[in-house]
């Protein structure tokens, strides 16, 4: 008999092995706990992403309004005074 | 998306329905996408609810346990690689799309903690204490003779002394009893990568049995 199906012969014999009881709750749970790792909810990154997108928009708004008043047209300044005098 | 999944949920699996040593080939192919109890649990551990994801672990660790002792068969390590499996499991829950039932899901993440775990045998050099020999007087006894445990040893110490890469892929065809596209699926390789990788595999197990009975 050749040596490879002696081996799948054992191998499929093997599959019905018992398997040890395993509980792991407890220590999953005090791995997580002792590890901090972060609970990020399924939403969470589009919220903060959305809201510093917000508060980006609400400071260059704040900048950008009184400076838009500010803000003096050559071209306008350069025919100010003749339209003065066609007055 | 969520929504879609969480339609084509149903029930819940009973009890009696946890398969501790199922292994690749007696998985049903009607399997729903996703559980909705484990739907709620992965929701509520998203949501911060321990419990949520305690009941995650104590729903699935034997079948995952099954699949770390054919790994390792050695109660210490089995241990500790379900629990790396579950921790890895928690790390990235958020990625988990429902594209596939829950346990498929771990059984991926336990493929890749059980190939590392190889990968750091390889490398500390260890290997199991069975010799060749026995191997072989095992091999000439009849079936009827040998215990799962005693085949399972013998199959375990052979494959030890393979590369971690030709040992995943025969662990998982023959010991696990997956296809080739469930082999590719949890190894994260191609079909035709798995299919090359198991016949290379099964050459160098062939030269090291024919090498150690001439």
């Amino acid at each position: 008999m050749t040596s490879l199906p002696n081996f799948e012969r054992l191998a499929l014999a093997a599959r019905s092995q018992r398997v040890p009881q395993v509980n792991v709750t407890k220590q999953v749970l005090a791995t997580i706990r002792r590890s901090g790792y972060p609970v990020v909810r399924v939403d969470s990154p589009v919220l903060v992403f959305a809201g510093a997108a917000l508060a980006a928009a609400a400071l260059v708004a704040i900048w950008a309004f009184p400076a838009w008043d500010a803000v003096h047209d050559p071209l306008v300044a350069l025919f100010k005074p003749l339209s003065l005098v066609l007055e | 998306m969520w929504g879609r999944q969480l339609a084509l949920s149903i029930g819940y699996p009973l009890a009696t329905d946890r398969r501790s040593e199922r292994a690749c080939s007696e998985e049903k192919a009607d399997e729903p996408l996703v559980y909705s109890i484990d739907w709620n649990d992965i929701q509520g551990s998203l949501n911060g609810d321990g419990q949520a994801f305690a009941r995650l672990v104590n729903r699935y660790q034997d079948q995952i346990a099954a699949q770390m002792w054919r790994l390792s068969r050695q109660q210490a390590d089995c241990e500790q690689l379900v629990q790396d499996v579950f921790v890895e499991a928690y790390v990235s829950l958020k990625k988990y799309q429902g594209r596939a039932p829950f346990l498929h899901w771990l059984r991926k993440i336990a493929t890749r903690v059980g190939y590392r775990y190889w990968k750091q045998q390889a490398k500390q050099r260890q290997r199991s204490s069975v010799p060749l020999q026995d191997w072989h007087r095992a091999t000439a006894a009849a079936p009827s003779e040998q215990t799962a445990e005693e085949a399972a040893s013998l199959v375990h110490s052979l494959l030890s002394r393979l590369p971690p890469r030709d040992r995943l892929v025969l662990t998982l065809m023959y010991l696990e009893g997956c296809s080739i596209a469930e082999a590719a699926e949890l190894s994260g390789w191609s079909q035709t990568m798995v299919k090359v990788q198991a016949h290379r595999a099964r050459k160098k197990l062939k030269k090291l049995l024919d090498e150690a009975n001439p």
